[in-house]
């Protein structure tokens, strides 16, 4: 299977060989996971069938292989055929966002597919075509994230629609269902497989790892021929930009969505989610955590099994010529399309979030939604406010491992290393807690550590804790360090 | 709010390591045993009973011994290798000497949860180990009348390789009644 061939309009004598030949390899490999399962429960069914008929009696192998077979067609058993279907949230309606469904029109009809049944918004900096099976009828639904409304501008999600609907006009959608079929009866299997004394799970494992190649590769054909199909009503300038952020940008809106978007969540805030990820982007200062996650993020390395082409690959199809430049390219907008930046906000909430949430600007999320928590998660132990006291803090990183057991909460499953990264997080807490109470204005601004100014002076307690731990900042420069901070300037009036 | 949970973290051994499970937060000793590629691969699997024996068969050929006395702490500590419970309870119980019962007590914390692993019995004798277990028990007069349990742990290394032997033993046992049920067979067939 070629993903050369099927880059022209379907319909053409070369193309339609290759959905042929995909369509064949697709069934054939949901077949294949079939077969497998019905053989190895059929031999050992075989065994005991033959000792019981032709001997009158099983044997000790005879009783393990009729146990053998019943955990395999237990494991294999088909589910959730008649489970209720998640509910999905309510798609993007013509009437509201009726720019958005004319482009999605205008570039159907422009590459000679019907327009999807549906638009949905989603999470995450991506978009996916995909069809839902309602009776005899296909409901055909574009899914496109946020974050790319935040991200790219209008020819650059031009070519991400572009490439999605390029999907559809490569009969991809329909294949995709069957792979997706596979893939979740060989999930469902090894799950029931999981930690399977006689090692039951081997023979699919050793299918799923086959299965992933195979159609890993023919996944890999199909988004070149996307993407191929993008530049050619795009652009290739644009397609090639929407590529490039998608990959730059896609990581750093998981870890934004993570680290900060939903602890305020959680603290029942309800941030700008848009300026956030601007303000995330553009930090010059990252946390720890941030650079931690952004960094394991980079390190996922090409495997076989990728149902995308790396992205360095993908961007060398599109545009040959272009050189890689290895900046982080800006971010631009399109959120006009679902009618500017608030209304996309909106939009996200309402299908989202579930539960009340408080308005709050970024600049307040510290003082109304951390603070509190710490002052919450501290309550009761010796970091609590009433008891700890700025010259504790270098003999409290010292001793961490000995602070762990009054601090920790339920099951105790850290090693000790890792209870001393807790304890000290906990320390840098304190601190801040302590700050705060002293006047300082925290801050906690998306991608940066916690900060508490007063005056023109600055406190991180994260980098302060750090300091003392591993040894770069000693007890006296620390003890210098407080001297600073209470010769430190009463907030202005303007402060906070 | 359903919040993606994916954890990651990094090493700055031989190079960056993948680890979607957020494993190396749990247990932050494992950052430097990532220059092996057996528990790097581990690591990145992002299944902490895969990283627990790999670090054990590091430890059993003589592999990373730079860092022989944390390999041994962490083979030691079970709990820090814990996976949630895919179910709430478990059947517990025999009848004449035949069923299921816990056994062992390793790993007792402050907080009076253990390590206990789940056996099958026979005539009364544990016989095959099935899963071990972070749990709490209730006790009345030396009888075990309510366990809860918390999470899943790997196999101490003794009923490990206990029952790597009696699985050995049953392939064997089915590859021998598959042969003696193909002659079965076949000399009905030729009869």
């Amino acid at each position: 299977v070629s993903g050369a061939a099927d880059r022209g309009a379907s319909g053409t004598g070369p193309a339609r060989r290759s959905l042929a030949a995909r369509a064949v390899l697709a069934g054939a490999l949901w077949i294949g996971f079939w077969v497998l399962g019905a053989t190895l429960v059929g031999a050992l069914a075989a065994i005991v069938f033959v000792q019981a008929h032709y001997r009158g009696a099983l044997d000790p192998g005879g009783v393990v292989a009729l146990g053998i077979a019943t955990a395999l067609a237990w494991a294999l058993r088909p589910r959730g055929l008649f489970a209720r279907r998640r509910e999905r949230p309510e798609p993007l309606s013509p009437e509201q966002h009726p720019e958005l469904h004319a482009l999605v029109g205008r570039l159907a009809r422009r590459m000679g597919v019907a327009p999807p049944d549906e638009l949905q918004l989603g999470p995450r900096l991506n978009a996916s075509f995909g069809a839902l099976r309602e009776g005899l009828r296909r409901r055909r639904i574009l899914a496109l994230g946020v974050p790319l409304f935040a991200a790219l501008d209008e020819a650059e999600l031009t070519a991400v629609v572009a490439h999605e609907l390029g999907h559809e006009r490569g009969g991809d959608v329909a294949l995709g269902a069957w792979a997706h079929r596979t893939r979740a009866a060989l999930a469902r299997t090894l799950e029931g497989l999981e930690g399977s004394a006689f090692w039951l799970d081997l023979p699919f494992r050793a299918y799923g790892w086959l299965f992933l190649r195979v159609s890993a590769a023919v996944s890999r054909a199909q988004e070149l021929a996307a993407d191929a199909g993008a530049a050619e009503v795009a652009g290739r300038a644009a397609a090639w930009w929407a590529l490039r952020k998608t990959a730059v940008h896609g990581d750093a809106w998981d870890a934004y969505f993570d680290l900060s978007v939903c602890p305020a969540l959680e603290r029942g805030l309800r941030v700008p989610l848009l300026e956030g990820f601007a303000r995330f982007v553009a930090e010059p200062r990252r946390s720890a955590e941030v650079r931690k996650a952004l960094a394991a993020a980079a390190a996922q390395r090409p495997s076989p099994g990728d149902t995308h082409p790396h992205v360095s690959e993908r961007l060398r199809a599109v545009d040959p010529a272009r050189r890689q430049d290895l900046r982080d390219p800006p971010l631009a907008s399109s959120a006009h399309l679902l009618g500017g930046a608030a209304a996309a906000e909106d939009v996200w909430y309402s299908r989202f979030v579930h539960g009340r949430l408080a308005p709050a600007e970024w600049g307040e999320a510290a003082a109304r939604g951390l603070l509190p928590d710490l002052g919450e998660a501290l309550a009761g132990t010796p970091l609590e406010l009433s008891r700890f006291t700025l010259p504790d803090v270098p003999g409290l990183v010292a001793r961490a491992g000995a602070l762990w057991p009054s601090l920790r909460r339920g099951l105790n499953v850290l090693s000790p290393a890792a209870q001393a990264s807790a304890v000290r997080r906990a320390v840098s807490g304190a601190l801040a807690m302590a700050l705060a109470a002293r006047g300082w204005v925290p801050e906690l601004w998306p991608g940066a550590p916690l900060r508490l100014r007063r005056g023109g002076a600055v406190a991180v307690p994260d980098e302060v804790v750090a300091g003392l731990a591993d040894g770069t900042l000693s007890a006296a420069a620390y003890e210098e360090l407080c001297a600073a901070w209470a010769a430190a300037p009463p907030p202005a009036s303007g402060d906070g | 709010v359903k919040a993606s949970t994916r954890k990651v973290a990094m090493t700055r051994t031989a190079a960056t390591v993948h680890d979607p499970a957020g494993l190396i937060a749990q247990v932050a000793e494992l950052e430097p045993l990532c220059a092996d590629p057996l528990v790097r691969h581990a690591v990145a699997s992002g299944d902490p009973f895969k990283v627990y024996r790999s670090l054990w068969w590091a430890r059993a050929t003589f592999r990373l011994r730079a860092h022989r006395d944390t390999l041994r702490a962490l083979l030691r500590s079970r709990r820090v290798f814990a996976k949630p419970e895919k179910e709430g309870n478990y059947g517990l119980g025999s009848t004449d000497g035949l069923g299921v019962g816990l056994v062992g007590r390793d790993e007792r914390d402050d907080d009076g949860t253990l390590i206990k692993t789940r056996v099958m019995e026979f005539l009364g004798i544990p016989v095959f180990p099935l899963s071990a277990h972070v749990v709490s028990v209730r006790q009345e007069f030396g009888e075990i009348v309510k366990v809860w349990f918390y999470a899943r742990v790997p196999l101490g290394t003794g009923w490990w390789l206990w029952r790597c032997l009696w699985t050995g033993l049953a392939a064997a046992a089915v590859a021998a009644s598959a042969w003696s049920a193909l002659e079965a067979w076949l000399r009905s067939s030729g009869s």
